[in-house]
């Protein structure tokens, strides 16, 4: 048997067992764990009103002999005077999106980088505006002296670069490759600054020649929130550049800055990030464990979060996929014990068999894509476009082809992979199912209850023929389940296949007697 | 006819056949046969309540006796109405002996109030038989009352054991469903001003057969496994079985088991001595095919616990021949396992666990020795009718008073505690006491604690007998 149970929060004091007061409710489950739980309470109208007034926000545990069938926190709360008492509760996924998160984790592209000012944090008394010649044009950081301007230690030009304002993360790397060409006694350099304009470091620096030279830049310091590049006269004195514009100068290409040291910034690492900072601010509705975070291992050049939702940047995370051949896809969210998962799609859910009394199947061309190409953009903001791959695996004779949009990034690989992962999960057909079933067995024949499905797990029709079916789920005989609602009062279990489509995606099964 | 039909409230006991007071009419009732629940939320048993409809007439030798009659009815429903829904202290309950029958003292508690019930809200019009010389009306009564009857506990007591022994109690043979309370008795809570010092602790129950304690050590095999001397902190036989790794296995063999079942749960007294998260799944395994519990998360740095890993099932009813736990880990850790529990809960009305979280004390609270007990009650049982509610209740405080005093732990799952025959078997299970580094509770002389446990069977009837 079950038990519901309210508690002050999550491992907070035992407040009360509701379970005999429970007229009718449900809950469910979706893509990211425990999606919703809806009971309504009969009591009477003292112990509503306390319940009502309790400050929040409660806990609401569903369980089998201590073990969690549903759990998360009690957000909407309504009481009669009849004493009857609603409470909506929404699982632990739903941290994940009490709090703006604002971080720069990685950038390549020059967006953002501008010339610096004498009023910029830092910049007082070392810029000399106007008398450079400085643009981004090409996805490069370029400075050059003009013709016939004089110039000082402390007239120099400056490009520089802002993270996001009171962001969660400084600067830790830069990289780049330079290309200097600078008359003896010129010196061109990248600077670290905090918010403020203190100098945190020098993080590379090259005196000019006369000649051409190159270098490949990596340094790696102190949290900065400010990234500077400058070219500035450091032979003493007073200097008049005579040489005509564009004979010398210093150009950057291919810049990367990471708030990271990791040779690489995988998903599983933002990931962990978001735990730990919804976890440090509301320590009792997140865990901070992050044990069932894995990594896509896929580097992502170009991400930054400003002022944005955690649950919403996690859920496009899972959905770049990961390095393997082919992609998968990922699934974010949080089941019992409040622990966030970032994991393989699938590599945790149940395979659940039934056999089906009423079946209604219909294939549908609706989403399916046979072909992909990917669209992303170089270090100038251009838009570019991948090359077009194709699966025709599924036997489909006709080429459906789909732009898939891989944001920001600047890598054709990252790219490449997005593009693969939406080919993978697009390339059989969509089916549109209504399936009845009475109760749900395991893979020895076991039945097991109807509450223990969830989200995730896979659904075999066991009495239908494996007609077709490159993968599992193949989407027709088997589905991997994108939404489970199981009705506390009459045991009745709903459930929706990932590919919901509009029509009628929902299976029905009815609680067999004694389950 | 019945021999026996009464209403007892606050104010008594009202006999509904009495022929002064009150008198069922002719084929005025018959006793309404409970279906089962839908719902899986337990503590108010497995079965629905019904509606109870009683035609009758009351009486009296004046008008005013028969209103008195009618008042006491009313009252009787209105107390048994607030009862439940948590605003009157006791219960009020139907009791009925059918003739010939031998179950004696069947009750069933009275919920309050059904549709169309005739001591409320009805204009009672008084008739007087002058054959008879009595005042009469006639009405309707119509009620909820819980669907099972009950009959006075019967008790059994185990002998006094050491965690994690099992507890075993023999009741006479009674198959019927039927509810058990359970005291667990013999906490030395010594004289030091002590709050009960485990955290939480867990109840298992199974028919007779169907638990059974393994200790961690006696493996079979594994990768990553070692078997680690920890008698310091009270492990079970002393040792505690050690993974560490960032991947492996510590499996259990053929020979192991003597708990058989279709559905088959299982805890383990689990702790991570590392600084890293673990990962640990129970996977089964019968004729070759795996059935795997959901993974669990072991924090970094943690004290012994009891983990509930929930069920294997396995449809071919054959018995298990391996267990394994899977370990994994994005860094070493390192996972000790003390003793591991086989719960047969293929039929869960006579199986389960609560997990007691013990939050529920006043911090200047202090023990009496030995006078502390842990009660546990399913919410369908004789208990019931003083508290409606599912319920564990530690016994035994001494307040700073210097009274005696109980109260109401956190419980975690549904203690619907019940059997079906005659034999019954439990754990006490509980980490900490002294040291929270304990893997079995300890008392103020660093002693494992002994416990004893005593069930109080009440048998049900679906329908009188």
């Amino acid at each position: 048997m079950l038990q519901l149970a309210l508690s002050s929060s999550y491992g907070g004091a035992f407040l009360a067992d509701i379970s005999r007061h429970v007229t009718g409710g449900s809950f469910s489950t979706n893509v990211h764990g425990f999606a919703d739980l809806a009971v309504t309470l009969d009591l009477n109208p003292m112990d509503a009103y306390a319940y009502f007034t309790l400050p929040g926000p409660l806990w609401i545990k569903l369980s089998e002999s201590g073990l969690p069938i549903w759990e998360g926190r009690v957000e909407d709360v309504t009481t009669r005077l009849d004493g009857t008492l609603d409470l909506r509760a929404f699982g632990a996924w739903r941290a994940m999106s009490d709090l703006p998160y604002t971080a720069l984790w990685s950038t390549t592209t020059v967006d953002g980088w501008r010339a610096a000012v004498a009023t910029d944090p830092g910049q007082s008394g070392a810029v000399a505006e106007n008398r450079f010649s400085i643009d981004t044009n090409g996805g490069r950081l370029y400075i050059a002296p003009q013709k016939n301007n004089s110039y000082t230690a402390t007239a120099q030009g400056r490009m520089i670069y802002f993270l996001p304002s009171n962001g969660s993360r400084g600067a830790v790397t830069f990289s780049a490759s330079a290309t200097v060409l600078l008359p003896t006694g010129w010196l061109a350099a990248v600077y670290a600054y905090t918010a403020a304009g203190v100098l945190v470091t020098t993080v590379w620096s090259l005196t000019g020649n006369g000649s051409t030279q190159t270098a490949t830049i990596s340094g790696t310091f102190s949290s900065a929130d400010i990234l500077v590049l400058a070219l500035l006269w450091n032979g003493g004195g007073t200097t008049t550049y005579a040489n005509e514009n564009g004979d010398f100068y210093v150009k950057l290409t291919g810049i990367r800055i990471k708030t990271t040291t990791s040779a690489s910034v995988y998903a599983d690492e933002i990931a962990k990030a978001f735990v730990s900072f919804v976890n440090g601010v509301n320590s009792s509705q997140i865990s901070s464990s992050t044990a069932l975070i894995s990594s896509p291992s896929n580097d992502l050049t170009d991400i930054s979060y400003a002022d944005a939702n955690p649950a919403d940047e996690l859920a496009k995370l899972a959905n770049l996929g990961d390095n393997q051949t082919p992609p998968n896809i990922y699934e974010v969210g949080a089941w019992e014990d409040q622990v966030l998962y970032f994991r393989k799609r699938g590599s945790a859910g149940r395979t659940w068999y039934i056999d089906v009394r009423a079946l209604t199947l219909q294939r549908s061309m609706d989403g399916l894509y046979t072909s992909a190409y990917a669209t992303y953009q170089d270090a100038s903001g251009r838009t570019l476009r991948t090359t077009t791959s194709s699966d025709t695996s599924a036997g489909v004779s006709i080429t459906r082809r789909q732009a898939v949009s891989a944001g920001t990034t600047t890598s054709a690989t990252l790219a490449g992979v997005i593009r693969d992962t939406s080919l993978n999960d697009t390339k059989n057909p969509q089916p549109r199912a209504t399936i009845g079933f009475d109760a749900v067995y395991d893979s020895t024949g076991a039945t097991w209850p109807l509450y223990y499905v969830r989200a995730g797990d896979t659904l075999v029709i066991r009495n239908f023929p494996a007609v077709i079916g490159p993968s599992t789920p193949d989407r027709l005989r088997s589905f991997r389940l994108s939404r489970t609602s199981f009705d506390l009062k009459t045991g009745a279990l709903s459930v929706e296949p990932e590919t919901a489509l509009p029509s009628l995606d929902v299976l029905v099964a009815r609680l067999a007697a004694g389950l | 006819m019945a021999q026996t039909l009464t209403i007892t409230y606050s104010g008594g006991t009202l006999n509904l056949i009495d022929g002064t007071n009150y008198a069922v009419v002719r084929d005025g009732w018959a006793p309404t046969v409970a279906p089962l629940r839908e719902t899986p939320i337990g503590g108010v048993g497995p079965y629905a309540d019904v509606a109870e409809e009683i035609t009758l007439n009351v009486r009296g030798a004046t008008a005013a006796t028969v209103y008195a009659n009618v008042a006491a009815l009313a009252q009787a429903l209105d107390e048994a109405d607030r009862w439940w829904r948590g605003d009157y202290p006791s219960g009020v309950y139907l009791r009925y002996q059918v003739g010939g029958g031998s179950g004696t003292n069947l009750f069933a508690a009275i919920k309050g109030r059904a549709s169309g019930d005739e001591t409320a809200g009805v204009k009672l019009t008084i008739t007087y038989d002058s054959a008879a010389i009595i005042y009469y009306t006639t009405l309707t009564m119509r009620f909820i009352r819980y669907g099972l009857w009950l009959q006075n506990p019967e008790t059994a007591t185990s002998a006094t054991v050491t965690q994690p022994a099992i507890m075993s109690a023999s009741l006479a043979t009674y198959t019927p469903l039927s509810p058990c309370k359970i005291t667990i008795s013999g906490f030395d809570g010594n004289t030091a001003d002590l709050p009960f010092k485990s955290p939480e602790s867990w109840f298992v129950w199974s028919y007779n057969g169907g638990l059974q304690v393994i200790e961690g050590e006696s493996y079979a095999g594994g990768a990553g496994v070692s078997t680690v001397a920890d008698s310091t902190n009270f492990a079970s036989n002393g040792s505690v079985a050690r993974f560490t790794g960032t991947s492996g296995v510590i499996n259990y063999g053929s020979t192991t088991y003597t708990v058989t079942g279709r559905r088959l749960m299982i805890l383990a007294a689990m702790r991570n001595t590392s600084a890293n998260d673990g990962l640990v799944t129970a996977r089964g395994r019968v004729t070759g095919n795996y059935v795997s519990t959901r993974t669990i998360v072991v924090k970094a740095n943690t004290n012994p616990a009891i983990y509930n890993f929930g069920t294997i099932a396995f449809g071919i009813g054959a018995r298990l021949d391996y267990l394994d736990f899977l370990f994994s880990a994005s860094a070493s850790t390192t996972i000790d396992i003390d003793y591991w529990v086989l719960v047969d809960v293929s039929d869960s009305t006579i199986a389960g666990a609560v997990r007691i979280i013990h939050n529920m004390y006043n911090t200047t609270d202090t023990f009496g020795a030995g006078a502390i007990s842990v009660n546990i009650n399913p919410g369908w049982s004789d208990d019931s009718l003083t508290r409606p509610t599912q319920s564990v209740l530690m016994s035994g405080f001494a307040a700073s008073g210097g009274a005696s005093v109980s109260a109401y732990q956190g419980m975690d799952g549904a203690p619907s505690i019940a059997t079906r025959g005659n034999g019954f078997t439990a754990l006490f299970l509980a980490t900490g006491g002294q040291s929270a580094a304990h893997w079995r509770f300890t008392n103020t002389s660093n002693i494992v604690q002994t416990v004893s446990m005593t069930v109080s069977r009440t048998r049900s009837y679906l329908v009188p007998q």
